[in-house]
């Protein structure tokens, strides 16, 4: 295998066992089992069990389903439509001309509800207006991403990359039925037969026919033609999930009847803006969440757990909760106190007149985040504490050799460490669950970026099998990460179990900000030497951080020769350096970690891009021409950068401090076969220490931009989402115990605080590439190069507050 | 029993006095618009207008709003201002998860109607930063409050 590409993790979830995430985190006690399957269902399986999952769910109270909030059930779940034909799973041609496309991925305000079906419309061709949207239903081996494990998540910016090829053939497929029934009508040859919007053509004879005309016409073979593609580049491996698999797209024409795909030379619809599909119910306030949810005869739950994650509840006083009025009963959970009740503001009431004891695991180490992260940083700066080699180039010994006596060059070190992180979804976690009369089925909602490991989640804690469970995902009001696995849904079905009735739990803020896997901290140390002339010929990063993998998915973490990915990748670059490596540690610590929008990318970025500035200094070169010059083999990389530069009229300001002491600093980081270069305009309050961040230029290179309002707006969020995470946001953990509460003491970045931002995407014309996490990764180093212009100094630590630049201002931390 | 005016109807409800607003709202009422964020008005999410002005429902007890006037973003939308809000909103594509913006969209009919002359960009975030959005979205309300000003005028 070529050493440059990481495992192709993709392979590894073939295993037909399945991967088990021992969910150790509170109520997570049962094992999941994923099951991912490239196997697809011929239609009548899909009709089958298509008809079992709508009809599983029988209540007594049959108007629990009907009376169920209307806008949910249209929104989100699978169509209740009979459709007049069905050519494949993702598409249905309904009577009056409009045609349904199923969206496996979840809306998560990433506009998938818009770039997904639109692969589907621009192949089979009708006018985008009757195209309806319809949220898929909870099915790995149905709608699994076969560029993301095979499974349903909605994450890794891996959404239109991943579902590209399946959506597109899906559109010919159904374009393809349309077309055999006009040359049967017509008795000529499919191969003399084109499309219009919604028309099939038959040019010769001049004859047309409405797509809604044909339906009566349609048979649906029982197996497709092969669907190739002209002159595409193929799809590069991942960062994180190595090469991909083998398309159903065929590269060439294999057999005589195989049939082509458009090329992207002919798009109508993918390349150009759409409204998205969901910002006119978001805008109007009718949007569904799931915390809008209401069902007849609900009542409402909310859990009060420990001061940590391991504290159970040993005594509980609850009399004087019961006292109030709304209550209705105060339940046990294995890791808190569930108080149940009609009302949300009674059970709040209710739930502050607990008098509970609670038993922490004395054997765990209590957590304090300081002293994690200097232990971490003592462990990435100590070489003689073990590391795993996560991925090399080069000999290992010359490496060592030249990072250790540079023959002519000069040796290079960057430390820094980065805290704990809350994604912080605007939504607070929430789910709702009603339990058949029998206890055999149930119904759930919940906003989520995995909906299969919910479904497994709850199915085990039900003691139902997974098919029972009919789990519905409407709109989800943030994830950035956070829903990647089961928050609020797991207390829901521990109560639902229990009182048969259907219930609701919401977290409040303090609830969501105290129970939740953040962010991992991180330390690394960046090694690095020159040659004579200035270039860097060997680099080493050591990174320590604890683990998401580890803790929910141990049998990929052990894979990856136990380390997690999303902590490394970001070491790897773009840079011409012939030696190189990164060492791996991985901590196991008793605050569960999970994965953040940017992945620990966004972190490696910080130390990554601040070294390159602190060599060019160094060397007197300045910081673009310095990045151009070790990018010489890569032309999208240079092209942003270079198109940054003039975006940000850096040749003329250049990046030191203006008359007003504002000054420029610029970052590039590839990720995943995007190209990103970024220059961030910066000022510092240099009695406060504040950082004032006052525009911020853009260069986007992803390929081919599915909808191009949309890659901006995801850059545009994610930036400035990750100049949150830059300035302001860290969690502490004292004795074991989450520190912040809420918003006034966990601030995230308030509109005064958002820059203007430009961005601009450029084009070589290269393959897709994922956009969701790509703004969160410059920003940090962007900002940190600029303050080294203004101080003097880089900071070495995220996030970038004031106290930490009076340190560095007073001389206690230098380039040096 | 509690009485007040909800978007331009009477409605009455039998809650306890100390019941804030924000739910009375989304339990009793059945508008799920307004969205619960923080609780502690931090986040603005739950922002509905009392008498006219923006206020947060998440720490106002409906004893407050007795015989006075609340409206929601439901019925903001039913109003001109909504309309022009909305309109400008959908043309900026403003929303990504869309789970703040009941409450962006409220703050801004209230910047709208406090507004002395045209508004800039600096002038409508100086007045929203009570409004969190985790999405990143602040730019694109700016633009929409200031296009929006610019329709009504």
């Amino acid at each position: 295998m070529d050493e440059r590409k990481p495992l192709p993790m993709r392979y590894v979830s073939t295993n037909k066992k399945g991967c088990s995430p021992s969910c150790e985190g509170r109520g997570m006690s049962k094992s999941l089992t994923i099951s991912p399957s490239s196997r697809k269902l011929s239609r009548r399986e899909f009709l089958v069990r298509s008809g079992a999952i709508t009809c599983a769910v029988m209540f007594s109270s049959s108007d629990i389903l009907s009376s169920a909030r209307a806008a949910i059930l249209a929104s989100d779940s699978e169509s209740e439509h009979s459709p007049h034909i069905s050519p494949n799973i993702w598409v249905r041609f309904l009577s009056d001309g409009s045609v349904e496309i199923v969206c496996p991925a979840l809306e998560l305000g990433q506009g998938a509800h818009t770039s997904l079906p639109r692969f589907v419309a621009e192949e089979l061709d009708i006018d985008w207006n009757d195209a309806k949207v319809v949220q898929a239903g909870v099915n790995d081996e149905l709608y699994g991403n076969p560029l993301a494990w095979n499974t349903q998540i909605t994450a890794a910016s891996r959404t239109c990359v991943g579902y590209f090829d399946v959506l597109r053939v899906a559109g010919a497929q159904a374009r393809y039925v349309l077309l055999d029934a006009a040359s049967r009508l017509w008795a000529v040859e499919t191969t003399t037969l084109s499309t219009e919007p919604g028309i099939v053509v038959h040019h010769e004879s001049g004859r047309r026919i409405a797509y809604r005309d044909l339906l009566e016409h349609a048979n649906v073979p029982d197996s497709f033609p092969r669907f190739f593609a002209l002159d595409e580049l193929p799809q590069p491996p991942d960062d994180y999930f190595g090469d991909p698999p083998p398309s159903i797209v065929a590269p060439r024409a294999e057999t005589h009847d195989a049939v082509p795909l458009k090329h992207r030379d002919k798009y109508r619809l993918i390349g150009t803006d759409a409204s998205r599909r969901d910002i006119e119910e978001k805008t109007r306030g009718t949007a569904s969440y799931a915390m809008d949810i209401q069902l007849p005869g609900m009542l409402y739950a909310v859990v009060e757990t420990g001061p940590t994650p391991s504290s159970t509840p040993t005594e509980v006083d609850d009399a004087d909760a019961l006292k109030v009025a709304g209550v209705e009963q105060i339940l046990r959970l294995p890791y808190g106190i569930a108080v149940i009740g009609s009302r949300m503001s009674a059970i709040n009431k209710g739930r502050r007149k607990l008098r509970i004891q609670w038993r922490s695991d004395t054997t765990a180490h209590p957590y304090d985040s300081k002293d994690v992260l200097d232990e971490f940083a003592s462990m990435a700066r100590n070489p003689a504490f073990p590391a795993v080699r996560a991925w090399h180039q080069g000999d290992r010994n010359e490496l060592s050799r030249v990072l250790s006596y540079p023959d002519t060059g000069e040796h290079y070190t960057f430390e820094m460490t980065s805290e704990l992180v809350y994604q912080a979804p605007l939504e607070p976690q929430n789910a709702t669950i009603a339990v058949a009369d029998d206890g055999q089925s149930a119904l759930g909602w919940v906003g989520t970026q995995w909906p299969t490991v919910d479904l497994q989640t709850v199915a085990s804690i039900l003691e139902i099998p997974p098919e029972k469970l009919t789990l519905h995902v409407p709109y989800v009001g943030g994830g950035f990460g956070r829903r990647l696995e089961p928050g609020a849904i797991v207390d829901a079905a521990h109560i639902a179990k229990t009182i048969r009735r259907p219930i609701k739990v919401i977290w409040t803020r303090e609830d969501d900000l105290k129970r939740n896997p953040f962010r991992q901290a991180l330390a690394c140390k960046i090694e690095a030497t020159t040659t004579k002339d200035g270039s860097i010929c060997a680099i080493r990063h050591r990174i320590v951080a604890d683990s998401w993998l580890a803790r929910l998915f141990p049998n990929y973490f052990e894979l990856y020769q136990q380390t997690d990915p999303g902590n490394w990748v970001g070491a790897r670059h773009a840079y011409d350096i012939p030696l190189q490596a990164i060492d791996v540690i991985t901590p196991r610590r008793s605050i569960p970690i999970c994965y953040m929008r940017g992945i620990g990318v966004a972190q490696i970025k910080f130390a990554q891009e601040s070294l390159i500035n602190q060599i060019a200094a160094r060397l007197g070169v300045d910081a673009i021409q310095y990045r151009l010059k070790q990018l010489r083999a890569e032309p999208r990389a240079i092209n942003v950068l270079q198109t940054v530069a003039d975006m940000s009229d850096w040749g003329q300001r250049g990046p030191a401090p203006d008359r007003r002491g504002r000054a420029l600093g610029v970052a590039y980081t590839p990720y995943s076969n995007a190209h990103v270069a970024m220059v961030a305009d910066v000022s510092i309050d240099q009695s406060s220490g504040q950082i004032r961040v006052h525009q911020i230029w853009c260069a986007v290179d992803v390929g081919m931009a599915v909808q191009p309002d949309i890659v901006i707006s995801q850059m545009e969020g994610g930036i400035t989402q990750g100049l949150s995470v830059a300035l302001l946001e860290r969690v502490n953990v004292s004795a074991g115990a989450v520190q912040q509460t809420n918003f006034h003491d966990y601030p995230i970045l308030r509109c005064t605080d958002a820059p203007p931002i430009t961005i601009k995407l450029v084009d070589l014309g290269a393959p897709m590439a994922g956009v969701g996490e790509l703004g969160m990764m410059q920003i940090a180093p962007a900002i940190n190069n600029a303050v080294a212009q203004i101080i003097g100094t880089h900071l070495h630590a995220l996030p970038m507050t004031p106290e930490n630049v009076l340190e560095a201002l007073r001389g206690k931390a230098t380039d040096a | 029993m509690v009485n007040f005016t909800l978007n331009g109807e009477a409605v009455s409800v039998d809650v306890a006095d100390d019941t804030p607003l924000l739910w009375v709202l989304r339990e009793n009422l059945e508008l799920t618009g307004t969205k619960f964020g923080c609780g502690i008005a931090q986040c603005g999410a739950c922002t509905v207008h009392l008498e006219g002005q923006p206020t947060r429902s998440c720490v106002l007890p409906v004893a407050a709003v007795k015989g006075k006037n609340i409206t929601t973003i439901e019925g903001l939308m039913k109003t001109a201002p909504g309309k022009a809000l909305e309109t400008a909103w959908v043309a900026e594509q403003v929303a990504q998860c869309g789970y703040c913006q009941s409450g962006q969209l409220m703050t801004a009919a209230g910047v709208l109607k406090n507004a002395k002359g045209p508004l800039s960009r600096e002038e409508v975030l100086d007045q929203m930063s009570g409004n969190l959005c985790r999405c990143g979205t602040y730019n694109h309300i700016a633009a929409a409050v200031v296009n929006a000003q610019k329709a009504i005028a």
